[in-house]
């Protein structure tokens, strides 16, 4: 495929549709303008005038695609595109780490993908992006970044052999509604009404809370609470749909040395990544699964833009699994990860260190409640009963433990997680004490791993033995290690 | 907590933050000013104008005189082989490594204010974090950068 090439016709329509969605409510603004403006005998100038706007966008979406080029030349992948300002871009095929590729609606009408192509460099973007061109076009452009693999597993055969073996892993029906009904986006959706009050706030000039409030006290007791149930079960469903659309037909498979993750309803994702990439395997069990022994398995990632719609920056590998199918899931697909460890928990004296600080915000919101609402306000009694509970809990779930090679980190804020990081994958170790816990001989661990763009990732177990923090410290450095070794 | 590191960082360093300090707070300082030329103008009574004071130089003390000195005392640094040791904060100490093989480069850097004191600062990257090592003379800086840069210079396993 040296010579170059174009991408399918159909890309005209969706860059219409992107410049389209930037350029709609400034342009929306200007027609309210111009309509009110108007006299009746020019009734027919908004519709030449939208009509125009459409020629030109169409016009600057068939110029991009018709300048858009790609080809795979002399080891490299070289995108060249821009209507005005030439941009060509050329990746050496050896740098490249992934490629990915995605298909929304229309890509699927069409039988096409789009293709982003991975380096190390971080960033928001990836660095080769081909909006859309068929699925055999993008298998070629991934089996040319491949052939590289090829070369250096080629010297031994027995790794051939072992990477014909492919195990994978597809997440049933059962499980995927399973994972939506216990997904906790109802406290993301929450945040967006809330949100989204606020805004109608200064808009619409009208207290929403207030007026509810006095809605509120006018219905029944029944009937309000009713409400608070409904409008629960209303936001749960959307979370539910939100979480099915996703991870729909999820399937992770592994295949020499790379994982391949493919998912989504109506938007297909197709993720690609190399075992040495992952940096960190994550284990996280939130309050609706906990109880249940479900948990979801994620994984940082350096480099790449994986998962950049989400604030999450992990990967999801799995999202539904129960808790005795975690070990061989990782065994299968990871293969250097152990489970099952024996904690070496924060003391009892750590209790209070847990306990404080929650308990001192929770009380006093209380305590501002209780002033301003009088009864009413004692009902954010609740929030302090729930901030003991998750105190204990927090104390209860937090440890560390090590083997040679691997740090394994348990904590909690309010989903339970457990972090496994491989020894050389942990860019810096950090050990902290204030006041407080060197008069109770406590201490704080925290790890950094490089994980998405150049930020990075960071774990935590805060209150532990003194002593536990400081072989932890010692089991990390390179030094003491050289020192027991004399 | 284990053994601090050995090295401190320039003594002048406590000028520097001061000075730093000092800037920053001539905001407050001048808004207070503004505040009491105004006061029968806009009509404040005078037990505010008092709690303002008192609270801006507390303030003027504690991030002017005590918070550098703290800072000073606590920062420590030492460069190993295969990995740097740094201990710094003020009410959480914290104590860091390092490890070579992750350092991704190195860099030093010298503000007006450093620059007077003939200090510079001296910053080790890995693919997931920054560490500035503040107010080092300029001369040591050069060399710990140079040798950072040696050290880090081995073959890496991967990332």
């Amino acid at each position: 495929m040296s010579e170059p090439r174009r991408m399918h016709p159909i890309s005209i329509f969706l860059r219409m549709l992107k410049i389209i969605k930037d350029v709609i409510i400034p342009m929306a603004i200007g027609f309210i303008a111009v309509i009110k403006n108007i006299s009746a005998m020019f009734w027919w100038l908004p519709f030449v005038l939208g009509g125009g706007i459409l020629l030109i966008i169409g016009l600057f979406a068939f110029l991009y695609w018709f300048r858009f080029t790609y080809r795979t030349e002399d080891d490299e992948l070289r995108i060249e595109s821009g209507i005005f300002v030439r941009k060509k871009r050329y990746i050496s095929r050896h740098r490249i780490h992934s490629v990915n590729t995605s298909a929304n609606i229309f890509h699927r009408l069409f039988g096409l993908v789009k293709l982003e192509v991975q380096t190390a460099g971080g960033g928001k973007e990836a660095e080769g992006v081909i909006p859309a061109l068929s699925k055999l076009d993008a298998s070629a452009i991934q089996q040319f970044v491949k052939r590289k693999e090829q070369d250096v597993v080629l010297e031994n055969t027995e790794d051939i052999k072992l990477s014909e073996h492919k195990v994978s892993y597809r997440l049933s029906f059962r499980r995927l509604l399973a994972a939506a009904a216990t997904s906790g986006g109802t406290g993301i959706i929450f945040g967006f009404l809330f949100a989204i009050t606020q805004q109608a706030d200064n808009v619409m000039d009208i207290n929403i809370y207030s007026f509810f409030y006095h809605w509120l006290l006018e219905q029944s007791l029944l009937l309000s609470i009713l409400f608070a149930v409904g409008s629960l079960a209303v936001t749960w469903m959307v979370a539910m749909i939100g979480t099915i659309l996703k991870y729909c037909f999820f399937e992770i498979s592994k295949q020499g040395n790379e994982l391949f993750i493919q998912r989504g309803l109506l938007e297909r994702k197709e993720m690609t990544i190399p075992l040495h990439r992952i940096q960190a395997v994550k284990v996280e069990e939130n309050i609706f699964r906990q109880p249940f022994g479900l948990l979801a398995v994620s994984a940082e990632i350096a480099g790449g833009e994986a998962g950049k719609d989400e604030k999450n920056i992990s990967t999801v590998l799995f999202p539904l699994l129960r808790k005795k199918e975690l070990q061989a899931f990782l065994e299968e697909l990871l293969s250097d990860y152990v489970v099952e460890t024996a904690y070496r928990k924060p003391p009892k004296r750590a209790f209070m260190r847990y306990l404080f600080l929650p308990l001192a915000i929770s009380v006093l919101i209380t305590g501002v409640l209780i002033y301003f609402f009088g009864g009413y306000g004692l009902f954010a009694l609740v929030l302090v009963v729930l901030t003991i509970i998750f105190c204990v809990l927090d104390y209860r779930d937090a440890g560390v433990s090590w083997t040679a090679d691997t740090l394994t980190m348990r904590y909690r804020e309010l989903t339970r997680v457990t972090v496994h990081v491989h020894r050389k994958r942990v860019q810096t170790f950090y050990e902290s004490q204030h006041y407080f816990q060197s008069k109770k001989q406590l201490g704080t661990l925290k790890v950094a791993v490089a994980s998405g763009g150049t930020a990075g990732s960071r774990f935590k177990v805060k209150h532990l033995e003194e002593k536990d923090a400081d072989e932890a410290y010692d089991w990390y450095s390179f030094r003491s290690q050289k020192r027991t070794a004399q | 907590m284990k053994t601090q590191p050995s090295n401190r960082i320039a003594a002048n360093a406590k000028k520097v933050w001061r000075i730093n300090a000092s800037l920053y707070m001539l905001l407050p300082i001048i808004a207070a000013g503004v505040v009491t030329y105004f006061q029968n103008a806009w009509s404040i009574p005078d037990y505010i104008l008092y709690i303002g004071w008192a609270v801006l130089i507390a303030a003027l003390f504690i991030f002017i005189w005590l918070l550098p000195a703290v800072r000073w005392k606590r920062w420590r640094y030492e460069v190993f082989e295969q990995e740097i040791y740094i201990q710094s904060g003020i009410l959480i100490v914290t104590q860091t490594i390092v490890p070579m093989i992750r350092v991704q480069h190195v860099d030093t850097e010298q503000g007006p204010v450093l620059k007077k004191f003939g200090l510079a600062t001296v910053s080790v990257s890995t693919a997931a974090t920054t560490h500035h090592i503040p107010a080092l003379a300029l001369e040591e800086a050069l060399e710990l950068r140079d040798r950072i840069g040696v050290l880090a210079r081995v073959e890496e396993d991967d990332v």
